[in-house]
């Protein structure tokens, strides 16, 4: 096992779609499921495989980069600061719903506290301002009132449906 | 690993391939997250078809994104009131879970702590102090210190103006050219803005512009001649330099602004103005004690200015005021939003608040707030409000209630929460025991 003050060591993780990543130490532990299986197999050797069954490559290549960054930002004590926002902007600025939909499964596997709060907030504020219909499409969601029952719900919280974002 | 285990692993597709000791965490949460979720299936679906509903939505589920529900909880928490109610149509599950009391409870108090007070404090020359900025705690009942401002000053010069974790301040209300700087509550980040005016009496607004993104600085100027009052708006650019342009109300320069009372409500921002009310020329002296007259009561009404496009509109009348002679009504007058509505509040005595919203252009009688419990002695009605002044700042809706918690300042710092369903009042721990008072409120929204 190695610590702190030796060579930097590389944890490789395998994707459900087989691809095979090498990761920093460091960023890899951001991933509480991977900390958990080093911790609880502590004489794993070195070249262990970890296996994602559940992450494909796009949003395990996309979580890397963010706790990449976010590992550096803390290493030079710029977390919280203006840079960290802008990174984060910057970040999510070009992620489609699809894809931010696969990252937050991904992350909420691998149990990355950060990212998950990061993206909770990020959908929560790409649908605030959105219709109904838009957030039954985005989490692919049956409406199951009746016409009466959902125009009931409607008409008690009318002030709530003006001023919606066009979908 | 157990069958039982297994059977779990297989429901919620957890791959046996995962080393067991890895996944025992994760999985313990995961187990427990379906747990608490059933519990709120049958805690909110009741007894009838409670089974037949079960398997429906477990297939709904399925046939959807499989997002788990603490991680759904999560988002939904984050959701401003607004959207939670418009959301409870979404589907029935929805509806149960925005409607639940406890999910209702955690969000209503999540709302309260992102209040932002901003306070003034006197020093120890007595004459000038220090303003700093508190936030609450997640119960909304205690304030923590966030910051204070990196120069002494005295309120009486001095004007200021939030909105979000923004502090819009004029240094020097007596200086003729506006010494304007802009900060961040929670970066303590200062930025000093180009002087905008020569001219006193100036009272600040700093909104944020939905339709471009930005915060802008509204300055209202009434002590400048010809007889009309400017307004003077700038946009905060993060790294551009910021340019004032000037909008004309049409207010005269009789008016008063009342410095407490201004609202956004749907990208309008709106400003209560009085002035002196026109007495019809008497014709003969009967009429003195024919026709009623007010008595010392001036005329107020509401400016409203649209943010993004910066124009004035038509003035709107406010609800008719009780005419006590002595009333000061600028003091006790505020604007307040609630549900997306204009509403108007003005303390009618010692004791009680009246408010009022605006329906399709009417105005409708909402709410009356009674303070007896904090007043515990007797008060005398005739005399200038008893020494009590109420001033509400803001409501805070519940997304399960009728209205929600009123945020409302006692004389010079006491802040109490009004529970606007059952009128119960909770006092805020003390800002500032002694020689404070509370300047400015806002609701910070990240």
């Amino acid at each position: 096992m190695s610590k702190l003050g030796q060579a930097k060591r590389i944890i490789f993780l395998k994707t459900a779609d087989g691809q095979l990543f090498e990761v920093d130490e460091p960023v890899a532990m951001e991933f509480e499921i991977v900390k958990s299986f080093f911790d609880e197999n502590e004489d794993a050797a070195d070249d262990t495989v970890v296996p994602l069954p559940n992450v494909s490559a796009e949003p395990l290549a996309g979580i890397i980069e963010f706790c990449k960054a976010h590992v550096e930002f803390r290493a030079n004590g710029a977390a919280g600061k203006d840079e960290v926002k802008k990174f984060n902007a910057e970040y999510i600025k070009e992620k489609s719903n699809e894809q931010l939909k696969e990252l937050i499964l991904a992350a909420n596997y691998l149990n990355i506290k950060e990212m998950l709060d990061f993206l909770t907030e990020t959908i929560a504020n790409r649908l605030k301002n959105k219709s109904v219909e838009y957030v039954r499409a985005f989490f692919g969601i049956e409406n199951d009132f009746t016409p009466q029952e959902e125009e009931a719900v409607r008409k008690e919280y009318e002030w709530a449906f003006e001023g919606v974002d066009e979908d | 690993m157990n069958t039982a285990t297994e059977e779990f692993n297989a429901s919620i597709n957890i791959p046996v391939s995962m080393p067991a000791t890895a996944s025992y965490g994760r999985l313990q949460q995961q187990i427990l997250g379906i747990c608490s979720y059933s519990m709120m299936l049958i805690h909110s679906i009741g007894t009838t078809l409670a089974t037949d509903k079960k398997k429906g939505m477990e297939e709904r589920r399925n046939n959807g994104f499989h997002l788990p529900q603490d991680i759904l909880y999560d988002i939904l928490m984050r959701l401003p009131t607004k959207s939670l109610v418009r959301f409870k149509s979404v589907c029935e599950h929805w509806c149960h879970m925005i409607s639940d009391s406890n999910f209702c409870q955690v969000h209503l108090q999540q709302c309260m702590s992102k209040v932002m007070i901003f306070s003034w404090k006197k020093g120890a020359d007595r004459s000038n102090g220090c303003y700093s900025s508190y936030r609450l705690d997640e119960t909304g009942l205690i304030a923590t210190k966030l910051g204070s401002l990196p120069f002494l000053c005295r309120p009486l010069f001095f004007s200021v103006a939030c909105c979000d974790s923004l502090v819009l301040v004029d240094q020097d209300k007596s200086s003729p050219i506006t010494c304007l700087s802009v900060y961040d509550a929670i970066t303590c980040h200062r930025r000093q803005l180009l002087p905008c005016l020569q001219s006193l009496d100036r009272y600040l607004v700093l909104v944020y512009d939905a339709s471009t993104q930005k915060y802008k600085a509204v300055v209202l100027s009434t002590g400048q001649s010809p007889n009309l009052v400017h307004c003077y708006i700038c946009s905060l650019d993060s790294e551009n330099e910021e340019s004032w342009r000037q909008s004309t109300p049409p207010l005269r320069q009789d008016v008063t602004l009342s410095k407490f009372s201004s609202v956004v409500v749907k990208g309008i921002l709106y400003w209560t103005a009085e002035r002196p009310h026109e007495r019809p020329r008497l014709r003969n002296i009967n009429e003195v004690f024919l026709i009623p007259r007010p008595c010392n009561i001036n005329e107020v009404f509401v400016q409203p200015l649209n943010i993004a496009t910066e124009e004035f509109m038509e003035s709107v009348m406010v609800p008719r005021l009780p005419q006590h002679r002595y009333s000061i009504p600028n003091y006790h007058m505020k604007l307040l939003e609630i549900k997306e509505s204009l509403c108007f509040a003005y303390q009618a005595s010692p004791t009680e608040l009246d408010i009022w919203i605006l329906k399709e252009s009417i105005w409708i009688k909402f709410h009356k707030l009674c303070f007896d419990s904090i007043i515990n002695r007797p008060t005398d009605p005739t005399s200038l409000f008893a020494g009590h002044l109420f001033l509400p700042w803001l409501v805070v809706e519940g997304c399960n209630s009728k209205v929600g918690y009123m945020l409302i300042q006692h004389n010079a710092n006491s802040l109490y929460w009004y529970n606007l369903d059952t009128n119960e009042m909770k006092r805020i721990a003390a800002i500032d025991e002694s020689g404070g008072y509370v300047s400015q409120l806002s609701v910070i929204e990240n």
